[in-house]
């Protein structure tokens, strides 16, 4: 297997607040190829965190700390500001959830795009904007032209969230980390934009970091799964052995969905062991 | 598409010919273009469709929240006007989708659940209050704590305690799953499903979540663009009968994810 | 849960419970958190302690005064300060330091009563326009935009020179200019609060216009509020001690600080200080408000809430 693009050891992120310091992420090791790892979890479990940690882009007043947090052989925790600046958006980019609140609401899309681009690039803004146009081609929009010059607002949510994809990938940087980026969208939008994330991800041999809540989402979407709960990873397994989960959380996250075509009189409530908490983490076979 | 051969004397909602427009002149857009269905008494009514679709407004413009609207809607099989009555809104109560906007933020959960008792004259609050707390899981001595101090869960228990505190008859949901995480949805949609049995409430669900809607509702409508395209039950939802092309499209979509079992 | 078992616990672990077991206690648990809030800011912690000081001088003013304020004695007029005369004297002989020390009692009297008067004038002006909407709104708002059309100097100059100078008339034409800005702000606020679930649901239990408007609304609205009237102080105080600059204010020998600085104007080439001081005071006061201000703005962003 090839030498793994992010590699992360005993990765802590604690916050200091006014009861006592919260430990959002205690102690998780995990790696990333080029493939595509959900890592699944409820609100609390830690899982944006992690996103966040690994561009350091977490609230003031967190405190990250681990063993190795190696990107393509940069230790990411004792990079400056200036060499993590020239990361992000380049080799390591972050979709979020929700494009209305992730856009400039005051300048047109296109010009987002084109932005992006130049700060990291010396292109010229006819070229820029070539590749922007490119881009939204890449992302299936219809009418590029039009769309460039269209507001945040003025654009619906799937759209929105083609266009970041768009404006993320325009540096075909190696790492994504997507946060939610389909939990805004409607049903049938949602598979649209997973269609033209996973066909980018693919085609560039680029990584993929998806955060979800959404478990089914994810089993269907990526490659591997981490399930993560109360700040640690309790289940490591790709995705495609979903179903011979071990561990009892992930089994209550799968059985406690509403299904079409299995009724039940009443879902079946994950009940959460404190035990987990400081458990091991179960890892399946890697792929 | 006809609507469901309930009698008349157990309807409980009715609307004929709802239409509500926003905007004026050339901006003016046709949220609900003629919009008729009926809700049987003691029945779990779901509204299905995409955002945008109309469904919200549907609910808002029957919970008194819009006022401009063409068409009649009947409650009890009376004419409502287009200024409810206190006895309506004893009668009809509503669930938000975001339980984090649907709370007062400074406000203590004592005064939330208290208010719609005192506006509505009822006796004993603080047995009503605890009671309310109880049936929704959470506690009396959730009584002082305040909503930034819950989960996104337990503000919407306290969401359906504070509709259900009036004792209502019917109970109006927007996509009351939605913005909840995964894990949290199952107990949420217990809840809803327990209280219903517990106290005979009519429910009226709109949703963009197929499978959300055929856990809870007995019938469904499916919207599109302002219209209801089809209604059926949810045995139809389940075996896959569906007569229109569009409600083809959403059960495919829905059932997209093939579970993991 | 009793009183007795309650008391036998100190009071930071009461403050601590995770659970609380009474309204009082839940409303306790959350000032506090509020004022630890309040204490790791450091502009609000620097504002407020030196507002604080300038409160307390003002008020153990007669114990702190070293000197009489009315006492003139012409033959030790205009001195630099000295051991007996910390802040020296003004052209009439008397102390500074102790006229300082009585002139924040009027300034913090104008600030405080004017604030008093104006905010819930604005605030409910604001709140009711917002809320209400159609014709009210529109006829509230214009009366608020034609008090907004004056500069708020000239506004309080003809209204002290319609009622006469001293202070009362003073407060009562600052209070005239100060209010629209914060019905402006209220109405603001008001306009996206209405929008939001937790008011169609209290409108969903029929609850009133006026309970909605003073139980729901106004409680929302007064972080803002009580930002901007603290940002405004520094205005305020500087229009009071304008007014006193000419001579519209508080009326000699009352040792208002604009006064002080009126009369200091003329002796400024023999005796710097004197026309300094006042007007360092004014300033040190203003600032602590601004500050004040801008550490509460920062901690009450509604984004926080």
């Amino acid at each position: 297997m090839a030498e793994p693009l992010l590699q992360v050891d005993d990765l802590n992120v604690s916050f200091r607040g006014g009861r006592g310091v919260t430990r959002a992420v205690r102690g998780i090791s995990f790696t990333i190829g080029r493939e595509k790892v959900g890592i699944v979890g409820e609100s609390g479990s830690g899982k944006s965190q992690t996103g966040r940690a690994i561009l350091r882009l977490t609230p003031k007043g967190a405190e990250i700390t681990a063993k190795a947090l190696v990107f393509d052989g940069i230790h990411l925790l004792a990079a400056t500001e200036p060499q993590m600046r020239k990361i992000r958006g380049k080799r390591i980019s972050m979709i979020l959830q929700d494009p209305k609140f992730s856009l400039n609401p005051l300048m047109r899309v296109g010009q987002q795009i084109v932005e992006a681009y130049r700060v990291h690039t010396r292109a010229s803004r006819a070229e820029a904007r070539d590749r922007a146009m490119a881009m939204l081609e890449a992302v299936k929009i219809r009418n590029p032209a039009r769309v460039f010059e269209l507001l945040p607002h003025e654009v619906s949510g799937g759209m929105g969230q083609r266009i970041m994809i768009a404006m993320m990938l325009i540096l075909e940087p190696d790492l994504i980390i997507a946060d939610e980026p389909t939990s805004a969208l409607d049903v049938t939008v949602r598979r649209q934009v997973l269609i033209i994330l996973d066909e980018l991800v693919s085609r560039r041999g680029a990584g993929l970091m998806f955060i979800s809540h959404d478990v089914n989402l994810v089993a269907e979407f990526c490659d591997r799964v981490l399930v993560m709960y109360g700040g640690r990873i309790l289940e490591d397994i790709p995705a495609r052995e979903l179903k011979h989960a071990q561990h009892p959380y992930t089994r209550a996250l799968l059985d406690s969905l509403p299904r079409l075509d299995r009724p039940v009189e009443m879902l079946a409530v994950p009940q959460r062991d404190p035990a987990w908490l400081d458990g091991p983490t179960i890892r399946g076979s890697s792929a | 598409m006809t609507p469901s051969q309930t009698p008349t004397k157990d309807r409980i909602l009715e609307t004929v010919g709802l239409r509500v427009t926003f905007g004026s002149g050339l901006l003016s857009t046709v949220a609900v273009d003629g919009v008729s269905f009926m809700i049987g008494r003691g029945e779990a009514f779901g509204l299905i469709g995409e955002s945008g679709c109309g469904k919200s407004t549907i609910l808002r413009t029957i919970a008194g929240l819009v006022q401009s609207y063409d068409g009649s809607l009947l409650f009890a099989n009376k004419e409502l006007p287009r200024k409810r009555d206190k006895d309506f809104f004893r009668r009809v109560q509503m669930v938000f989708q975001d339980p984090y906007g649907s709370l007062h933020p400074r406000k203590m959960l004592e005064s939330v659940l208290a208010e719609p008792l005192a506006i509505h004259g009822f006796d004993n609050p603080r047995k009503r209050i605890d009671a309310v707390l109880e049936a929704v899981g959470l506690g009396s001595a959730f009584r002082f704590r305040y909503p930034h101090e819950l989960s996104g869960g337990q503000r919407q228990r306290v969401a359906i305690a504070r509709a259900l505190v009036i004792e209502p008859e019917v109970l109006l949901l927007d996509e009351p799953t939605s913005a909840l995480d995964v894990s949290v949805q199952a107990e949420i949609l217990n809840l809803l499903k327990s209280l219903r049995r517990e106290r005979r409430v009519t429910y009226f669900m709109v949703s963009h979540d197929l499978a959300v809607i055929t856990h809870l509702c007995d019938r469904i409508a499916v919207m599109s663009e302002g219209r209801i395209v089809e209604e059926m039950t949810v045995a139809d939802v389940r075996a896959g009968r569906a007569r229109e092309p569009y409600t083809r499209t959403l059960l495919e979509a829905s059932a997209g994810y093939v579970p993991a079992s | 849960m009793s009183d007795n078992v309650s008391r036998s616990v100190s009071l930071s672990a009461w403050l601590r419970e995770p659970v609380p077991t009474s309204s009082w206690q839940a409303r306790a648990q959350q000032l506090w958190l509020s004022w630890r809030a309040l204490r790791s800011n450091p502009s609000v912690m620097f504002g407020g302690t030196v507002i604080v000081v300038v409160t307390l001088l003002a008020i153990f003013a007669p114990l702190v005064a070293t000197h009489d304020i009315y006492a003139q004695d012409l033959s030790i007029r205009l001195q630099t300060p000295s051991s007996t005369h910390w802040l020296g004297t003004d052209e009439l002989g008397r102390d500074v330091f102790s006229r300082l020390v009585f002139g924040a009692r009027i300034t913090l009297y104008i600030a405080a009563l004017t604030a008093v008067i104006a905010a819930p004038i604005g605030l409910l002006v604001g709140t009711t326009a917002g809320y209400v909407g159609g014709w009210v709104d529109t006829v509230l708002m214009r009366i608020v935009d034609v008090f907004l059309a004056f500069p708020s100097l000239i506004l309080a100059l003809s209204f002290v020179a319609a009622l006469g100078p001293g202070i009362e008339n003073a407060i009562i034409a600052i209070s005239l200019a100060a209010w629209p800005p914060i019905a402006r702000l209220a109405r603001a606020e008001t306009l996206s609060i209405r929008k939001s679930d937790y008011i169609a649901a209290v409108r969903l239990q029929k609850a009133s216009s006026f309970r909605i408007i003073f139980g729901h609304v106004m409680p929302m609205c007064i972080s803002s509020v009580v930002v901007r009237v603290t940002l405004n102080m520094a205005s305020i105080i500087l229009t009071a001690a304008g007014l006193g600059f000419l001579g519209l204010g508080a009326q000699p020998p009352s040792p208002e600080w604009g006064a002080m600085l009126s009369s200091a104007r003329e002796f400024v080439l023999t005796n710097g200080t004197i026309a300094a001081i006042p007007g360092t005071a004014i300033l040190v006061v203003s600032l602590a408000f601004n500050l004040l201000g801008d550490g509460l703005r920062d901690m009450l962003d509604p984004r926080h809430g």
